[in-house]
């Protein structure tokens, strides 16, 4: 697919104008987010947020705690709109079609977009086994002779076969907490959803098992667009390839990692980074 | 570019036909209406139940009928003041024996009970709260009304006080439970003794939710039948003293609703119609006055 | 606010009327008396219940041994007592009634929960209040002269076109009392589930939905899924509950001491444990007879505590578990 025809068949990318300058230059947008605005009631946490993420690479969202990263990761697979008087306007586009448009499901939406929480929630009622599966279930898929690999497969991805290859019937709720979080993005890839979403994966994890999941990361970018929810700065700089820099429901810095990071544009980004508040 | 496979024609799906989304988003659409009809379908009962009664009651009703005793079917002047008395000194005799006695034990559980005796004491409350009310009625038999030589209203009563401990035993400390450990502390910091502080702050703090919980153990009292039939019995004047058998409002409704006879039967719907009353009022208070207490329960 | 004014002023009243350094012999006697009183309490009513039952039930237990159990003929006339007719009775309404709530329980639970906003759950659940407080009694009378009349008019008739027996069904049986107790369960039912679902977390519904699940299959799978213990206990404390409810069953069940046609006779009318209490009880002559009845009340009061038993621990075992995480 040449750059040509990608840039002819997107026009609304000219729009996402100087904030996002570098994203797209070599690579086609996988997402596209115009003119969003969500609010929860009156409230309203995001602030015309525009920014194109690229397919196979790592975005990182940053910014201080209550900015609304988690808000706008939640936009982009319509999981906001679950939260008691939540809304949102404006348009997330995923391979150039808006999600939000009046005719799109939501469930078929978030089929192909998967999500990883801050707190490992492997399903309790369920064996490893069934956790990995879950989404393909969903779908009608019930023969083993298709899902044994894809557990295999999907488990060795996220380096947890040789683990648990003996216990898969065993709960997933047993395992230690990095290896449920790798659980839970095993089960989120299981589906082969195009983007995968993370909230801030390694919160709730010790160092060790932090560095497991980034370097998971780093592995699942040769497929997915990942976009990645970090209040730690130095995660952002070791995993990613862009950086949006988030303050106050605003996207107020939005380029290429090491550039937001050595030359930030904006001052504001420039004191979060240096440590100066947040 | 884009495979054009899924019903609303949202990108591609590697393992789902176009049919089988179709399929899942109208089981989950249909479920909606089916969870809301089974909804429905148990409202019903309680409108019907509450429109019957009043229908049925106010049909019959006439203000005679509160002021005149008991009597044969064929005196249409016949009431069932008779069966108010007994409901009230059954209750009253009932809430004697079953508020103190289970404020105490819910004290003792909340303020003494952190040990495991106390939680085989509490599975027995539990237990004690779900047995059939008619094994009530059987046991105060053999143990009351066997003594006196027959049925008596205090039978009644002491039968409706058994059901209520455990009752009044378990919201006094979930109550007790919800008092802020500060204050309690606070009470000790100055100086209280066990006594004065369980009285003084514990209870004190709690009685609001004690009272509210008392008040709808009383409404449930009043509304028991079984352990009335073998206890309190029934009659058609009202007692005297309560060592006499009497009605009560419930034994009269089911004594009469299955009698031949349609003024018996017209009674027996106004005295339901008394009866709720009386329950809504209570829950009405309970709620007007306490409301706090049941915005959590 | 209020609160703690209250408590500063119960501090000083408290404070004011005593002397701090002296305890009195009601301060002394406080503890033991609690100890004495809480606990003595309980226990001694658990005893009273359980010994006055076997006291009075010891003739016929003797008498008797397990055979009362399987003999169906239940005659005090001829000294003939057997009571299978109505264990039957009672386990038969007791299980059609689960059947029948017990699904619709978990609909009505999930649309409660899951289906409308929050702000209407309160109004459901003062309904669910509401019909859980009606007096048993009030049901029977509901019973007698809404229900069966509607089942004969409406429901038999139509039955019987897929279900012969259901032809010859007059309106007091076995099924009209099982219909009356499913509706008389199905507030504690749903407010348990209700409970239980409500102690779902959040997350764990957002990463099905995330997997691309309709509302229901989040429901079924993940919500449904995980409250299984819940729902078994809520089954086991309305089954308890059904196994021992009296009065309405007593109006509506046809008090027959026949013994059941068929396997499945639940459409002819029968009788239960506690609707035989309430017809022959008062009216029992003969040491062997009440003896009979009284054995029967301790065969309640056993089958009620245990499912009972089980439902609390299960409930307790939950909360536990939960209030660890
Ligand atoms: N359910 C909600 N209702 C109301 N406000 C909310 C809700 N969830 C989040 N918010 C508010 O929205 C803002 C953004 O939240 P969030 O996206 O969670 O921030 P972040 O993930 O960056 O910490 C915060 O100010 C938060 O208080
Ligand atoms: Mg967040």
């Amino acid at each position: 697919m040449s750059q040509d025809t990608t840039t002819a068949s997107k026009p609304q990318l000219q729009k996402t104008n100087s904030i996002s300058s570098g994203i797209l230059e070599n690579g086609s947008a996988k997402v596209v987010i115009e003119h969003l605005n969500a609010f929860y009631g009156t409230k309203q946490v995001l602030h015309d947020i525009n920014m194109a993420i690229r397919d196979k690479t790592v975005t990182a969202i940053i910014g201080p705690s209550g900015c609304g990263k988690s808000t706008l990761l939640r936009t982009i697979n319509r999981l906001h709109e679950l939260k008691r008087n939540a809304r949102v306007e404006g348009r997330v586009l995923l391979d150039n079609r808006d999600i939000y448009a009046p005719d799109v499901n939501p469930v078929v939406v978030r089929r192909r977009i998967g999500m990883v929480f801050q707190k490992p929630n492997p399903f309790p009622n369920m064996s490893i086994y069934d956790n990995v599966i879950a989404g393909l279930k969903l779908q009608g898929i019930r023969d083993k002779a298709i899902l044994d690999p894809i557990v295999e497969r999907t488990l060795k991805v996220v380096g947890l076969w040789d683990e648990v290859k003996d216990d898969l019937k065993r709960r997933g709720t047993e395992l230690s907490g990095g290896q449920q979080q790798r659980l839970c993005i095993a089960r989120a890839i299981a589906v082969e959803p195009e983007v995968v979403l993370m909230d801030e994966p390694t919160a709730s994890l010790d160092p060790a098992a932090t560095a497991i999941i980034e370097d998971l990361i780093r592995d699942l970018r040769k497929q997915y667009a990942l976009i990645v929810v970090t209040h730690n700065m130095q995660q952002a700089a070791r995993v990613s390839d862009h950086t949006a820099f988030l303050f106050n429901g605003k996207l107020i810095e939005y380029g290429p990692t090491r550039r937001v990071f050595e030359k930030p544009e904006q001052s504001l980004t420039e004191q979060y980074i240096t440590g100066r508040f947040g | 570019m884009i495979e054009e496979r899924a019903s609303n024609g949202f990108g591609k799906d590697s393992y789902t036909s176009s049919r089988h989304w179709k399929t899942r988003l109208n089981i989950d659409r249909i479920m909606f209406f089916v969870t809301a009809a089974c909804f429905l379908l148990v409202l019903i009962p309680l409108f019907s139940i509450l429109f019957q009664v009043f229908y049925n009651g106010l049909r019959a009703f006439k203000f005679a009928v509160l002021l005149n005793e008991g009597g044969s079917p064929v005196s249409t002047i016949s009431g069932i003041r008779h069966a108010i008395t007994g409901t009230i000194y059954a209750t009253l005799i009932g809430s004697a024996i079953g508020i103190p006695a289970g404020i105490i034990v819910g004290t003792y559980l909340a303020e003494f009970g952190n040990n495991s005796f106390a939680d085989i004491l509490r599975i027995i409350i539990n237990t004690m709260v779900s047995i059939p009310t008619i094994i009530t009625g059987v046991v105060v038999w053999a143990f009351v009304v066997t003594r006196v030589g027959h049925f008596s209203v205090l039978a009644g009563g002491i039968a409706l006080g058994l059901i209520m401990i455990p009752l009044v035993a378990r919201t006094t400390e979930e109550m007790i439970m919800l008092v802020s450990p500060i204050y309690i502390e606070a009470g000790y910091a100055l100086g209280l003794t066990r006594m004065r502080n369980t009285i003084s702050i514990v209870l004190a703090n709690a009685s609001k939710g004690i009272a509210s919980g008392v008040l709808l153990a009383v409404a449930r009292i009043m509304g028991e039948t079984a352990p009335l039939l073998f206890t309190a019995f029934f009659s058609q004047a009202s007692p005297s003293n309560i060592f006499d058998p009497a009605a009560t409002l419930p034994v009269l409704i089911y004594n009469y609703a299955i009698s031949p006879f349609e003024y018996w039967q017209g009674l027996a719907w106004i005295a339901a119609m008394v009866l709720i009353l009386l329950n809504l009022d209570i829950l009405f208070i309970t709620r007007l006055m306490f409301p706090e207490t049941h915005q959590s329960d | 606010m209020a609160n703690e004014k209250n408590t500063a002023n119960s501090l000083l009243n408290s404070l004011a009327s005593s002397d701090l350094s002296a305890k009195s012999l009601a301060d002394k006697w406080f503890a033991p008396a609690m100890y004495l009183l809480g606990a003595g309490i309980p226990l001694v009513l658990s005893f009273l219940y359980l010994f006055t039952l076997i006291k009075e039930s010891w003739l016929a237990i003797t008498a008797f041994g397990l055979r009362l159990f399987t003999q169906t003929s239940w005659d005090p006339i001829q000294n003939n007592y057997g009571v299978f007719t109505f264990i039957y009775g009672t386990l038969v309404t007791s299980f059609i009634a689960i059947i029948i709530s017990l699904p619709l329980g978990i609909m009505v639970a999930t649309f409660v929960y899951e289906y409308v906003p929050p702000n209407l759950r309160v109004t459901v659940r003062n309904s669910l209040d509401l019909l859980a407080g009606i007096p048993s009694v009030i049901y029977g009378l509901w019973g007698i002269f809404v229900l069966i009349p509607f089942l004969k008019r409406s429901v038999y008739p139509g039955l019987g076109v897929v279900f012969p027996p259901v032809q010859s069904a007059i309106g007091n049986s076995i099924f009209s009392a099982s219909i009356v107790l499913s509706i008389m369960i199905m507030p504690i039912l749903v407010s348990i589930i209700v409970e239980g679902f409500d102690t779902v977390p959040q997350s764990l519904r957002e990463a099905m939905y995330g997997l691309g699940a309709t509302r229901w299959e989040v429901t079924k799978h993940v919500v449904v899924g995980t409250t299984k213990p819940t729902i078994a206990a809520a089954t086991l404390l309305a089954l308890g509950r059904a196994l021992g409810e009296t009065m309405a069953v007593t109006m509506v069940i046809g008090n027959s001491n026949n013994p059941p046609s068929s396997f499945f006779a639940i459409f002819e009318p029968g009788q239960t444990i506690s609707s035989l209490l309430a017809n022959e009880f008062s009216e029992a002559s003969g040491a062997l007879y009440l003896s009979t009845l009284f054995e029967l009340a301790l065969v309640l009061l056993v089958l009620t505590s245990i499912v009972n038993i089980l439902g609390i621990l299960i409930v307790k075992r939950l909360k536990q578990s939960y209030g660890g995480q």
